[in-house]
């Protein structure tokens, strides 16, 4: 500790005394910076209502894929670079506590992790569609799947927790070598993996399956051009693994009182209500009403695949390395 | 017999040497006079063929060499200074040239030849030497010796004494003169001064700037 | 004349002492922003058993066996590349040498996610990803580091030896490895040692080439620090490629042997021996080529959308259409042009004492000591030293990890090393009878050192503040570990582009890299 001490005197006051208490601001109206992963891309007019009635701006930041904005956020746990954060799973979350990232958090929306197929893929070539994780290793469905690296991706990371809830910690290894051997495509990220190399959206690509989310139908409507009234993918239910994501205002930000005004605006019936069809993602305010197409085409099962919170956080690093050998080395 | 015939030498856009002619009877020794500038140096770098002739021939013995390879003409060059081989003792400078005679020496006539010519030059001593440990003379002495070691038709010297200081420089000249006529050695040295001709050359040819002859 | 004696020796005191004095400011720059950081790194490391964890960890092996062969091949290749160009600039003068050496050595002043790029743009998409790109890559960048320091070398080896040897009857070839080669070696081995060095501890290049499967020491670094949030690892093997470095770089230092007379010969100008015309010139273009061709598909690459002509992705740049994955072109540039401006503002004066010091001193040990603690963050990899600040500067008072200054401050570390470089040699060469003659002409020490030794450096000054520019703008590993959100440089933002799926993002990725390119020349030729 010492040695840090002396240096920090030394020049602390000599060059940068005075920069950080420059942030000290009262605490009505301003700006309040709101950090989350790339994926977060709410209505661009949402937070419009929040400002009329508190006078606060929100600045939005992206930060990367969920794992390394937590990461990043964990190495300034205390002087943080905003007021809250948006999008720590319950892969990470027990991480964040750990850590001391938050002053409160609070769960803001669910989702599920499963593999989508391409339906006309399999009713043209005449292959039923897989049913469990086990199917996706048989010869059948060779060379059909594409997946994200569970290092770089969060719904990478909530597939290989899926295997490993679904195969326990003993079997799961052998799973992946036979998936390997079956020629799974991996790719960084859920983008690429869905919107280039999936066959049953945009891109065309070459796989037919594709680990994505439980409402990733739904949005194939929506987004559809021209427009369809049935989605051209389907879900794989019993793949799917449950994620929970978390807000909370971070420790050491000076403004604590608007970042839990904003908190309450992103659990508030507004923002919910607009989630499925910007997100995609599962609100968790009971009072906010689904809109048609999600509750419709949207897989929402009732008893996913997961794992304890503390049982992921100890034995992350282990099973990433794991992985990591068995698919890519 | 040397002939050269004619030849000219432009470097850099500049005519260096122009229709130079000039024939060295075997077993001779030739000396090349004339004032710094007037491409005496380069006249012995297109005998020997490291500079390329812009026109005209060089002849050994009647066959033409004008375009072959350096290595493939058997003549051999005492340069101005610095090129004995730094990382080599004296003993492996003067063997160097023996490694590339076909058919191939052994290793006995390698070390027989090396012993001859360290005596010849005068210093049987000093095989295991480097370089650096030389002094000019020394240097300049072990260059003749392996400049002559493998055998070559002709020899030609570029100012070899320049570098050295009078009293030093007269006696070598004795020496290396003694040493070219020992060993009816074809050679052509190039020097500026005319007194150091006399006492080595059977035959003096002097050349002005620009060379014509 | 006594007088003038002592005003003499006066002079050079006063402004030794001055020197001294002023370079206890760089000193103390680099105990708080680089001893600090990596003392805390090795404490770190040594007190934790992950050093012991990470040999034993199959993973980490096979990153530490990737490394090491891939650094071995890139090395060796760019040698083979190298040496046709370095032999028909070291023995060879022809019209436009300078310039056709400066295109061939340019990439070496480009960022590695520029020359990644380049290189992605080239290789079919397939190949975009793999060890082909990487080493491509490898051999573009470095290629600057060998022609430099082995032609340097083999010009001084005297022309007489070589052609001594021919007329003795040995080959060209043979002349080459029996009298040349031993002449060059030490040149070419430091070299080949410090182009290890790159590529061991790589990183731009395999973020943006490797993919998903390859990492080496320095990628896994960030991965294990900045995505699995596991500092020990991390902070081992900072360790553990620092050892390797240092052994590497110490049985690789050049010994000069022969060099003891620095003297550079003439060179035989190439139209006077049209036989070996061809063979120079081809070995010049055909490097130019492999050299430039990639820039050339990088440009291109960025006027093609949906396999059509465009300038949609230029366009895209400033459009806002990119806001929406989170990426904001004119606030990077912002960011790196004002990190630039500090970085030359700060390292320019630090650089400029501390050469004083080393040029006035008259004690070599001194010296040597400037030489050693400038030279040390040079073989210190940029993503280390990212994380050594991080975890030095965690607490308050000095708890700066979320502020942009750091970045700021690790720009100014790296850079200080080229800058003093740059700086010391021109300001030792300066003959002290100069400085002499000045004060016999009634000039004070100040005005002496204004009037001669700023006068002489004032050129090295711009070109010591270009070097610190293009140093900041291409910063990438440290700058990967200190970047905030909203704090995006350029070369990060293009990191970002092309790690995204997508053609318009890709070909903007291609634009803003050829925008850069572009942008650095512009800088290097004020300079």
């Amino acid at each position: 500790m010492k040695r840090k001490i002396i240096p920090a005197i030394l020049i602390a006051s000599i060059a940068f005394g005075s920069c950080s208490s420059g942030d000290t601001t009262i605490e009505s109206g301003g700006t309040i910076k709101l950090l989350a992963y790339d994926a977060f891309t709410p209505e661009p007019e949402i937070f419009t209502s929040f400002t009329k009635e508190t006078g606060i701006d929100v600045i939005v930041s992206l930060g990367g894929d969920t794992g390394t904005l937590v990461s990043k956020a964990l190495l300034t746990a205390g002087t943080p670079e905003a007021d809250v954060l948006w999008g720590v799973d319950n892969t990470l979350i027990s991480r964040a506590i750990d850590g001391k990232l938050f002053e409160s958090y609070e769960e803001v929306d669910t989702a599920a992790v499963c593999v989508n197929y391409d339906k006309d893929y399999f009713a043209k070539n005449d292959i039923a569609p897989p049913v469990t994780l086990m199917d996706l290793a048989l010869p059948i469905y060779k060379d059909m799947l594409v997946i994200q690296n569970p290092v770089t991706s969060s719904p990478g990371l909530a597939f290989m927790l899926a295997t490993i809830s679904k195969f326990g910690v003993n079997d799961w290894e052998q799973y992946w070598k036979s998936l390997r051997a079956n020629g799974v495509k991996i790719v960084d990220d859920w983008t690429s993996a869905y919107t280039v190399e999936f066959s049953g959206s945009s891109g065309k690509g070459k796989y037919p399956l594709v680990v994505s989310y439980g409402s990733s139908p739904p949005a194939e409507v929506v987004y559809s051009d021209p427009p369809v009234t049935e989605p051209p993918t389907a879900v794989m239910e019993q793949t799917c693994f449950g994620q929970i994501e978390y807000a909370g205002i971070l420790r050491g930000t000076k403004k604590t009182k608007n970042a839990q005004k904003l908190i309450d605006f992103l659990t508030g019936k507004i923002f919910q209500e607009s989630m499925p069809l910007t997100l995609f993602v599962v609100p968790v305010n009971p009072d906010a009403v689904l809109p048609e197409v999600f509750s419709k085409f949207a897989v929402i099962p009732q008893n996913p695949l997961t794992l304890d919170a503390a049982d992921i956080s100890s034995n992350r690093v282990a099973w990433l390395d794991t992985w990591t050998n068995i698919m890519l080395r | 017999m040397l002939d050269v015939h004619n030849i000219c030498v432009v470097l850099g856009g500049t005519p260096i040497v122009q229709d130079f002619s000039l024939q060295i009877p075997t077993g001779t020794t030739t000396a090349l006079v004339g004032p710094s500038g007037s491409g005496k140096t380069t006249i012995l770098h297109a005998i020997c063929g490291i500079t390329p002739v812009t026109s005209g021939s060089v002849s050994y013995d009647g066959r033409d060499i004008t375009n072959t390879p350096i290595h493939r003409r058997k003549i051999g060059m005492v340069f101005q200074d610095s090129d004995l081989f730094p990382h080599l003792t004296v003993w492996h400078n003067i063997a160097f040239g023996l490694a590339f005679i076909t058919p191939r020496l052994g290793a006995r006539a390698v070390t027989e030849r090396v012993q001859e010519l360290l005596a010849l030059v005068g210093m049987e001593t000093f095989g295991d030497r480097r370089i650096d440990d030389l002094s000019g003379g020394e240097q300049r002495r072990v260059a003749l010796a392996r400049a002559l070691a493998p055998w070559p038709h002709l020899l030609l010297l570029d100012e070899p004494f320049s570098a050295l200081d009078s009293a030093l420089r007269l006696r070598l000249i004795a020496d290396i003169g003694d040493i070219l006529s020992a060993t009816r050695t074809t050679a052509l040295i190039v020097t500026h001064d005319p007194a150091e001709a006399e006492i080595l050359a059977t035959r003096t040819v002097s050349i002005s700037s620009p060379s014509t002859t | 004349m006594d007088k003038h004696h002592a005003a003499m020796k006066q002079t050079l005191a006063t402004l030794r002492r001055a020197a001294l004095v002023s370079s206890v400011l760089p000193a103390a720059w680099l105990i708080v922003f680089y001893v600090f950081p990596l003392g805390n790194i090795f404490s770190r490391a040594l007190s934790i058993d992950a050093f012991t964890d990470i040999l034993g960890n199959s993973g980490i092996r096979h990153v530490l066996w990737f490394t090491m062969w891939q650094a071995l091949l890139s090395t060796a290749l760019t040698l083979i590349v190298a040496f046709p160009i370095t032999w028909a600039c070291s023995r060879w003068q022809f019209t436009g040498q300078r310039f056709v050496i400066g295109l061939a050595t340019a990439p070496f002043v480009l960022p590695t996610v520029i020359v990644a790029a380049a290189v992605r743009a080239t290789l079919p998409q397939q190949m975009s990803s793999g060890i082909t790109g990487i080493l491509f890559a490898h051999v573009i960048f470095n290629l600057a580091v060998v022609v430099r320091i082995v032609s340097a070398r083999w010009q001084q080896a005297p022309p007489n030896t070589a052609a001594a040897a021919r007329t003795l009857g040995a080959s060209a070839w043979k002349t080459f490895w029996l009298v040349t080669w031993p002449m060059i070696r030490s040149a070419v081995v430091g070299a080949a040692g410090i182009v290890f060095m790159f590529c061991f501890t790589s990183f731009g290049v395999i973020k943006i080439l490797g993919g998903p499967r390859y990492s080496t020491i320095e990628v896994e670094i960030f991965t294990r620090a900045v995505q699995f949030g596991d500092i020990n690892t991390a902070v081992a093997l900072v360790l553990l490629q620092l050892i390797v470095i240092a052994i590497v770089l110490g049985l690789t230092a050049p010994r000069d042997e022969f060099g003891k007379k620095i003297r550079v010969h003439r060179q035989s100008h190439i139209r006077d021996y049209p036989r070996q015309r061809r063979l120079v010139l081809a070995s010049v273009y055909a490097t130019v080529l492999f050299v430039g061709t990639p820039f050339v598909f990088m440009f291109v690459s960025s006027f093609r959308l949906h396999h059509r002509w465009s300038i949609n992705a230029w366009r895209h740049l400033f459009d806002g259409t990119l806001d929406s994955i989170g990426v904001d072109v004119a606030r990077a540039m912002s960011n790196s042009l004002f990190f630039a401006t500090l970085t030359v503002a700060i390292t320019v004066p630090l650089a400029l004492c501390l050469a004083c010091a080393s040029a006035y001193s008259s004690s070599p040990s001194v010296r040597r000591l400037i030489a050693i603690f400038v030279g040390a963050p040079l073989a210190t990899s940029a993503v280390a030293l990212g994380l050594g600040m991080i975890i030095t500067f965690d607490q308050s008072p000095i708890n700066w990890r979320s502020h942009w200054f750091l970045l700021v401050c690790a720009h100014c570390t790296i850079a200080l090393p080229l800058a003093l470089r740059v700086l010391a040699a021109p300001l030792q060469s300066i003959p002290a009878t100069l400085r002499d003659s000045a004060r016999t002409l009634g000039a004070s020490p100040l005005q002496t050192w204004r009037k001669i030794d700023l006068a002489i450096i004032k050129r090295p000054l711009l070109i010591c503040a270009g070097l610190c520019a293009a140093v900041s703008l291409g910063e990438f590993g440290a700058t990967s570990f200190l970047t905030r959100s909203g704090n995006d440089t350029i070369p990060t933002t293009i990191a970002r582009l092309l790690g995204r799926p997508g053609d318009i993002v890709q070909s903007s990725g291609y634009a803003l890299a050829s925008l850069f390119v572009l942008l650095i020349v512009g800088v290097m030729s004020r300079a």
